[in-house]
Order: C-alpha cells, then structure tokens, then sequence
C-alpha cells in the first residue's frame, strides 16, 4: 500500500477524526447544543412567544418553595418511581421467567417469540387509544368481567385514583414486553454451553445451573432494560398525554415528571394562559440531577465489567 | 439509501406545492389558524363561491393544541389569521410578542358589535383585538327521546332525576377527567343556574367569598345528586366523548354542556342521526343559562398578506356572515346584524343569551385568571375532588378561596379563611 | 447440557398453560378491536362489547382509510423511521467505535457528554431546538425530523455501543494492526461484524421510537401533506373519538401494515435479537 506522503500515524489520525465527525456533528447541533442552552432558559419568565424576561433563580425558587407547584412536583417524581417500579419489576420478573421457558425445548417456542413480540412494534398512540377503550367502565375488559360475575360493577380502572397509574404501567407493559423478553432471551441464549455443561458435570440440577449459571450473566441485559426504560419513563409521558392529557386526572394521580413539565410548558388543559418555557426548563435540570447519580452508577457498573 | 429516502421526500413535497399552487393560481391564500373544526363546511363554501375577492382561507384546526401550535408556528410567521379565545388573559400573550394588534389599526368598521360581544375580544389595555364571531351559550341539554318535562325548580328537577333513575336511565351525565370541562363548562353552568348575577360580580370585585353559604349550598345541592346516585357512577372515568355518546344513545338523559354539541357538525348526530336535544338553564335561584363570546377572529399584523387578511377581517363583519354562519355552522353570531334565523333552536339560544344570560362571569376576569395559581386550575382540580369524593362543598369553597387569597385576591382579608 | 433445555410431557403441559395465558393477554385486545371495529353503529359496541357483530360491517374499514388519508401518513412514517435507522447506526457505531477502541486525550470527556443527552430529554430544550431547526431551513421538511429524531437516539445508541464494543477483545485488532490496517478498515472489517448484534438492537429501538414518536413531528411539521401516521392518528381521534368501532377500525389500519412488514421481517429480527444477543 503506497502512502508515500502521509505516515501510519497521522492517516490513523485524520481517520479517526472523519470517523468521529458525522456523529459528534448530528448530537452536537440537533441534541447538545440545546440542551446547553437550557441552563440559559431556566433563568427566564418565557410563555413560549414573545420576549423573555429575565427572573434569575425565580423559576427554581417558585417550584421548590411555593406550596402549589412545590405539591405538584413531589407528587409528580413519587409517582414516577412508582411507575417505573411496577413496569421494571414486570419485565425483570414476568420477562425473565418467559425468556427461560422459551429458551426450553418449549413446543412452538418460535410462534410464541412473534406473537410477544407483536405489540411492540405498534405506535404508541395507537395503543393508548386501543387499552384506553379495552378498560374503559364500558369497554369490553369490564363487560366480560360483570358477565362472568368476576365483579358486581364496572371497575374504573383509568377513573380511580387507586388504579389508574398502575394501570397506565401495565399499558407500558403490555407494549414493551416483548422486547424485555427478546433482550433477556438473547442473553440466556449466549451463555457459553460449556460452563452448563460443567455444571451439569458438577451434578447440579437444573434450577441450580440456572440459578448459579444463567442468571449472573444476564447482568448486562437486566442494566440495558433498566437504563432505557429509565430514560424513557422518566422522560416521556406519551401514554398519560394522549389518554388523561396534560392535567394527568384523575386527581393528578398519574401525574408523572413529564406530563408535569409539559403541563408547564404548554399549559394544562384547564387553563392555557399560563404557560411557562422557563419553569419548564429548571424542571428539566431538576429531574435530570435526580436521575442522574442512578444512571451514573448503571453506567459505571456497566463499563466496569469489561 | 438515504440519498433515495430523500429525494422521494423532496419529490413528495415539490409535488405538493405544484399542486397546491396549480389549484389557487389566481388567489391570495391565507392561512387561518382555529380550533373550531365546526367551521370547515363554511369555509368550504366561502372558499368554493369566492365570497371574499381574490382571497382562499385555508383553515388549520387543531382541536387540541392550538395554543402550542400557534406559538411555535407564529415563529416562522405562517398564521396570518386566527380564532382568538376570549379573555384579555387570553390575547396578552400574543400582544406582548407582537402577533396580534387592534382592529383598529386596520380601520374596521365596528359598529356592528354590541358592548357584550365586544367585551371578550377587548384586551387589557382597553383595546379590541378582533372581531368576535360567535356567541356561545352553556346549559342542560337532553335528549328529547328520554326526558321532555320542563321543570322549574330544583325540586322538580330532582323528581324527574329519580323517575329517570328508576327506569334505569342515567339521570345526568358528567365528565370528570378533562379540566376544561369542569370549570368552563359544568362549574360555570352551575353558577348561572343557582348563585346569580349579584354574587358572581361580588366575587369579581371582591366583596363576595366562595365561602359564603349561596356558594357552599350551591355545590352542596350538586354534590347531593352524586349521593342520590343521579350521576354516572364513576364520572372520573368518563371523557367528554363518553358523556356525549351516552346521552347520544339515550342511555343517560342530560348533562351540562355547551350548545355547541346541538350544532349538525356535532358528533352525536353521528351516532342517532334523528336525535333531538332540549335545553335549559339549572333551575337554580338564578335560573340562568351561561352566555359567552366564545370566539373572535384575530390577526397577525406581520402577514405578509395584510391587504388579504384585511379582506377576510371585513368579511367577519358584514351581515352576509352572520347570516351564512347562522344557516350554515347553525349557531348564534355575535354581529347585532338582523339575521334571518328560521332555525328554532339558533333562535331560541339567542334569545336565551340576550335576556337570561350570567351577566358576570369570573372565568374571564383578569384578576381571577391572570395570576398563580388561577381561577381555572383551583376550580378544575377542586371539582374533580368533589366528583371524587375526597372533598365536601364547603372544603371545594375553601380550596378555591384559599388558593385565591395566597395569589394575592383583591378580597383576601375579607374573605381570610 | 441437553438435559437442561428438554422438558418431559407434564413440565411440557404446564409451560404451554403459562405460554398460552400471556399469548391471551397478548391477543385479547386486538381480538376485542377486531370484533368491534365489525359492528354497524357505536350504540351496539356500547351495550355489548364481546357480542358478535350484526351484521358484519366491513365498510368502517373503507370508510376509515377515505376519512383518514393513512396512504400518506404511511409513506412519510416509513421515510422518516428508515431514514433516521441508517443514520443513527451509522453515526453512533463510528462515534462508539472511535471512543471505545480508539481512546485519546478528551475522548471520555465526549462520552461524557452523550451521557448527558442520556439523562436529559430533547423534548426539554425544544425551544433552542427549534431556533437551530428553523435557522437551518428545515422547518416543515421530512429531512428536519429525521435529523432531529436520530439526533435523539444518539446518546443511548453510542452508549450501548461503547460498553458493547468495550468487551470485544483486542487480538484480532491487534493482528491487523501489524498488517497495516487503518481505523476505516478495521471499524468495517472486525467491529461492525462483532457488534451487529448491538446494531441491530439499536435499528430496532430507533425504528419503533421515530415510528411512534408524536411530540416531534406535531413541533417540526406544519403541512398536512408531511404528517407521519402518529399525527395522523390524532386527526383521525378527533373526528372520531365518540364513533368507538370507527375508532377501532382506524386503529387496526393503522397497525395492520406494521404487523405485516413485522411477520414477515420477524424472522431476521428475533435471530438478529437473539444470535449472540448481550455479552457477558
């Protein structure tokens, strides 16, 4: 190979650079840039449109001091968790335990693998519309539950404020269990057959060589779960915007940090005078600096394992 | 691959706008902004009969967003007309950025609109901001095929309740999830029928409490049909499609709503073509019904197409409008105008609006509603709790009152709880 | 080893009960859309919601697709989601590649700040976002989506891929260093192949977040004619919250084509998914 006027070194260098451009090119302008300006954001009074008038801390001092935003926020982040426990429990449990049995000679395992699978790939709007009408008091889950003389009456399942943030988990959970499932199978399926069969040597039965075999490599697939659905529940409020909109009724009881922030933003549906891009903002930070040492220590336990 | 993707988006949209342009070659086209999806056929018409010279409205409604999706698309200056909400509290947004100005900067003739409809287009400065197009009015409506009585007192009205209950029909349907429906529509409505006049213009200047017994009985009486069981059983569960399909289907008789649901865009008649809705205010001490400007049409005083948008403003104004929004949208036009009004029901709303109507309305003044926490929020989320059951009139009253006085309420130490 | 993935007749039995009681879970609500988008009019989806259709009413099907215009919607869907894939596994399998194998001064210091995008949420700065959107000219384009969409799944796809990458060991990179192998080459030859697994993982987490994404289309989109289904969906709920079976059959148009192109691409998928899958 003729590369008489450039050494290794330096066409390793500019290689590198042109590999690291096009991604550090797309994040910097489209995702990073922004949210620097965030911090700039946060200090001012904004209602979207207009100009801004500069508050300094006001933003952060309003919602941790005033009672009404104050309530609102810790409601908000309490439920979150809760939220995120219900859906991260189902998967780690109910997913894991329907990877190992199709990792079995299971009959039919490969149909079954499709038909879990089949909900995730479908928009989430759509599948809020169609779980939203399945719970409704008279959609069809409540009618086959009064037929059958499970219940006397109608359970509201989204119009009580004891059930309606679980069950807003367990649409999540329905959607996304496919992919729990998927990620955890791939694990199993890659443990080494060597160290099941010297465990099987070892006269372990079953249980146990999965106990001390399978279940400590799946380490990395239960992290990667946890992290994205972290991400993604602490982030995003799809389900709760298109079905109970940006109040999150009944009684704010499915109120979670992003439908408080848009509410913020965009103004509820109650009164949409009252918006605020700037409050907005010092939530965002806020949120970020709960979640982050949680995600810093998932980052850290996972790089550390190579 | 993705150089393939991206020339089929860019083919995608020159096709378009070769389209689009080929169609309105000859027109200015306006781009008018609006929630009111009622309005479309209308539009349609005006567009279709080139009742405004030279001009083609096209209409983006957003039944939803539409306050997110103007503020951002008003960023790249694309609204040049819009559908206003009233309320000065509503307008002082776009004023401060800029995108909207008085009609008076247009020149319009104004002479047409009466103080009242006016009221809700004018912004704090004492300017009016638009010309309002439509007046609304809130009530009971039923569905004629399962209630026809005429009641005229509370009395009554809860006789028919129980008669209706009996026959396994839901007496009165409400929806308890969405906010805006709880206080614009049902809270509102309750004043009109049981507090009054008087007192809602106390409670404005601040000479009245939510606290005082004409209020707290009001919802005590209210809340008592939820005892009764002469409401849906879990209304918390219920949307406001959900309380419009039932009374629809006649398998709940009434709810408060507004007369907008009696318009023929209105989705009940998809569900029972031949349905028949009544109405009539709460029997309440006051008996009155809740009128309002609902809408005014205001405009961007950047558009590029200020002469178009002028033509479209003018149109808003003539009585040609007024009687085209009567026959065609069949609702009550703010214009003093004579109009022609063989509907019975347009006419009968706009009788109801012009003689019994809440004359002061705490939902739209400033100083309810421009402040933290609002009016409107404390109301929606006290209402909601009262639906619940987590709270008794008195503590909604209380909620409300308290929620005021920290927002700094010009009758706070009168009415310190 | 064998042993440990056979079963016998009667832990057969029990796990097909256990397999068959989630495929219910699964099904039940798409069977519950299907039975009710059949039914003439809304009031016999009201009063018996698991009784059979009378009569059967395929027209709600037609008269969805004419109301709804999906063909559109589909296509800009479909542009967008493929689009963003190709982009963000492109982009961030170079960008984890150099920070996981090639490490310089300041290289943790730029994962650092993927992390960052990691924790906080575009959605967040969407009001600097949309200055730079709009001052690039990319206002109301399919292409200014698609930049800001897989801009979005940078952070977690480069993270994903770092700790990936990080396991893979140095032998054969070393190996063809000596040959002479520069970056280019060894990022195509050795740790694409090694990391399709990630990769694929990372197409299929962009694909279903940009094909169900509402919030950034509703921000970036204005005309009508650039609306994804998501958008168009929305429209669709607006004129026909109340109508419950024309609801359901919308709903049903709108996933029928994504379980088709699923079914018939499922099986690539899952053993893309599943071949390899996570490393220890």
């Amino acid at each position: 190979m003729p590369r008489s006027w450039l050494s290794y070194t330096a066409l390793e260098k500019i290689q590198r650079t042109l590999l690291l451009t096009p991604g550090v090119l797309l994040y910097g302008i489209f995702n990073f840039i922004p949210l620097m300006a965030l911090f700039s954001l946060s200090l001012v009074k904004w209602p979207g449109i207009g100009p801004k008038e500069f508050v300094g801390f006001d933003n952060f001092a309003k919602v941790l001091t005033q009672d009404y935003y104050r309530d609102q926020m810790l409601n908000a982040l309490v439920q979150n968790v809760i939220f995120f426990v219900v859906i991260i429990g189902s998967f780690l449990i109910i997913g894991t335990a329907l990877a190992l049995l199709l990792s079995f000679k299971t009959w039919g395992r490969k149909t079954y693998q499709v038909l879990f699978f089949l909900p995730y790939p479908m928009a989430g709007a759509a599948v809020a519309y169609l779980l939203d009408l399945f719970v409704h008091p008279r959609g069809p889950l409540n009618a086959f539950l009064v037929q059958t003389g499970l219940v006397d009456s109608a359970i509201p399942f989204l119009g009580d404020q004891d059930t309606a943030l679980i069950t807003m988990a367990m649409f999540y959970t329905w959607h996304r269990m496919g992919f729990a499932i998927m990620l955890i199978l791939s694990g199993i399926l890659a443990v080494r057959s060597d160290l099941l069969e010297a465990s099987m040597l070892d006269g372990a039965n079953r249980w146990q060589s999965i106990r001390n075999v399978v279940l400590p490599v799946l380490g990395p697939a239960f992290v990667l779960i946890t992290v994205i659905v972290m991400v993604d529940v602490f982030n995003n409020a799809d389900y709760v915007l298109l079905i109970m909109g940006p109040e999150a009724g009944p009684l704010r009881s499915t109120d979670i940090m992003g439908t408080f922030l848009f509410r913020t933003a965009f103004g509820g549906n109650a009164d949409t005078t009252d918006t605020n891009f700037g409050m907005a903002a010092a939530i965002g930070l806020m949120t970020a600096l709960l979640i982050l040492p949680a995600a810093i220590f998932l980052a850290l336990k996972n790089l550390r394992s190579s | 691959m993705k150089l393939i993707k991206q020339s089929l988006a860019l083919a995608t949209a020159a096709a378009t706008l070769a389209t689009s342009q080929l169609a309105f070659a000859e027109n200015t086209v306006v781009e008018l902004y609006t929630w009111r999806v009622q309005d479309e056929a209308l539009f349609d018409y005006i567009n279709e009969k080139n009742l405004i010279p030279g001009v083609q409205v096209n209409l983006n409604v957003y039944t939803e967003d539409i306050e997110s999706k103007l503020r951002i698309d008003m960023q790249t200056n694309r609204p040049d007309l819009y559908h206003a909400k009233a309320g000065s509290a509503w307008m002082q947004p776009w004023i401060d950025a800029g995108v909207a100005a008085p009609v008076a900067d247009l020149g319009l003739d104004m002479s047409a609109f009466g103080d009242a409809a006016l009221a809700g287009a004018t912004g704090s400065d004492g300017e009016v901001y638009g010309v309002p197009f439509v007046m609304q009015m809130e009530s009971i409506l039923y569905n004629k095929a399962v209630f026809d009585g005429a009641p005229t007192t509370l009395d009554e009205l809860e006789a028919a309740f129980a008669e209706l209950k009996d026959q396994g029909i839901v007496p009165m349907h409400v929806d308890g999830r969405d906010g805006w429906y709880l206080n614009q529509v049902l809270h509102e409505t309750i004043l009109a029928g049981m507090t009054g006049d008087d007192w809602a213009q106390q409670v404005v200047t601040g000479e009245a409490c939510f606290t005082d017994d004409l209020y707290v009985d009001a919802m005590e009486r209210f809340k008592s049909w939820q005892d009764e069981g002469y409401l849906n059983p879990n209304p918390l569960a219920d949307d406001y499609g959900a309380m419009r399909t039932g009374v629809a289907l006649g398998t709940s008789a009434m709810m408060i709503d507004g007369i907008w649901s009696a318009t023929p865009a209105s989705p009940m008649y998809q569900i029972d073509p031949s349905l028949e809705l009544g109405f009539m205010a709460i029997p309440g001490n006051a008996n009155k019904v809740y009128g309002f400007t609902d809408a005014h049409l205001a405009y961007n005083p950047n558009s590029d197409d200020i002469d178009a948008v002028k033509k479209v403003m003018e149109f808003y104004t003539t009585p040609m409008f007024a009687q085209l929004f009567a026959d065609m949208v069949e609702a009550v036009p703010a214009s003093n105008h004579p109009v022609d009004v063989n509907n019975e029901r347009v006419q009968a709303a706009a009788e109801m609006i012009s003689s019994n109507s809440l004359a002061a309305q705490p939902f739209f003044h400033d100083a309810l509603i421009s402040v933290d926490p609002g009016y409107r929020p404390l109301v929606s989320e006290g209402m909601q709790q009262l639906l619940a059951g987590e709270i008794t009139a008195r503590e909604l009253a209380e909620h409300i009152q308290s929620g005021l006085n920290d927002a700094g309420y010009i009758g706070a130490d009168r009415c310190a709880l | 080893m064998d042993k440990i993935f056979k079963l016998n007749k009667r832990e057969q039995m029990v796990v097909q009960l256990i397999m068959l009681a989630w495929v219910v879970v699964v099904l039940v609500p798409f069977g519950a859309a299907v039975l009710n988008a059949l039914k003439p009019n809304v009031g016999q989806v009201f009063r018996e919601p698991f009784g059979l259709p009378d009569p059967v009413t395929w027209s709600n099907f037609a008269k969805a697709w004419v109301n709804a215009n999906f063909a559109q919607y589909f296509l800009n869907s479909a542009i967008i989601s493929i689009s963003s894939v190709i982009l963000v596994t492109f982009c961030a399998s170079t960008t984890a590649f150099v920070l996981a194998r090639m490490p310089f001064r300041g290289s943790t210091f730029i994962f650092m700040l993927f992390l960052v995008g990691v924790i906080i949420p575009i959605r967040l700065a969407l009001a600097p976002l949309f200055d730079i959107v709009r001052g690039l000219g990319l206002l109301d384009t399919l292409l200014g989506v698609i930049l800001v969409q897989s801009a979005s799944m940078m952070p977690v796809a480069v993270f994903i891929l770092v700790s990936f990458m990080k396991n893979i060991s140095t032998e054969l990179e070393e190996a063809a260093k000596m040959d002479g192998a520069l970056p280019f080459t060894i990022y195509r030859r050795i740790i694409f192949p090694l990391v399709r697994p990630a990769i694929a993982t990372i197409a299929l987490l962009t694909f279903v977040q940009a094909w169900n994404e509402y919030f950034l289309p509703l921000i970036f989109l204005q005309s009508e004619s650039n609306y994804p289904l998501t958008l168009g969906l929305q429209r669709f709920n607006q004129q026909f919250a109340i109508q419950w079976h024309m609801m359901f059959a919308g709903i049903l148009i709108m996933m029928g084509p994504t379980i088709i192109a699923f079914m018939l691409a499922s099986k690539q998928f899952i053993a893309g998914l599943t071949q390899g899958g996570v490393k220890e």
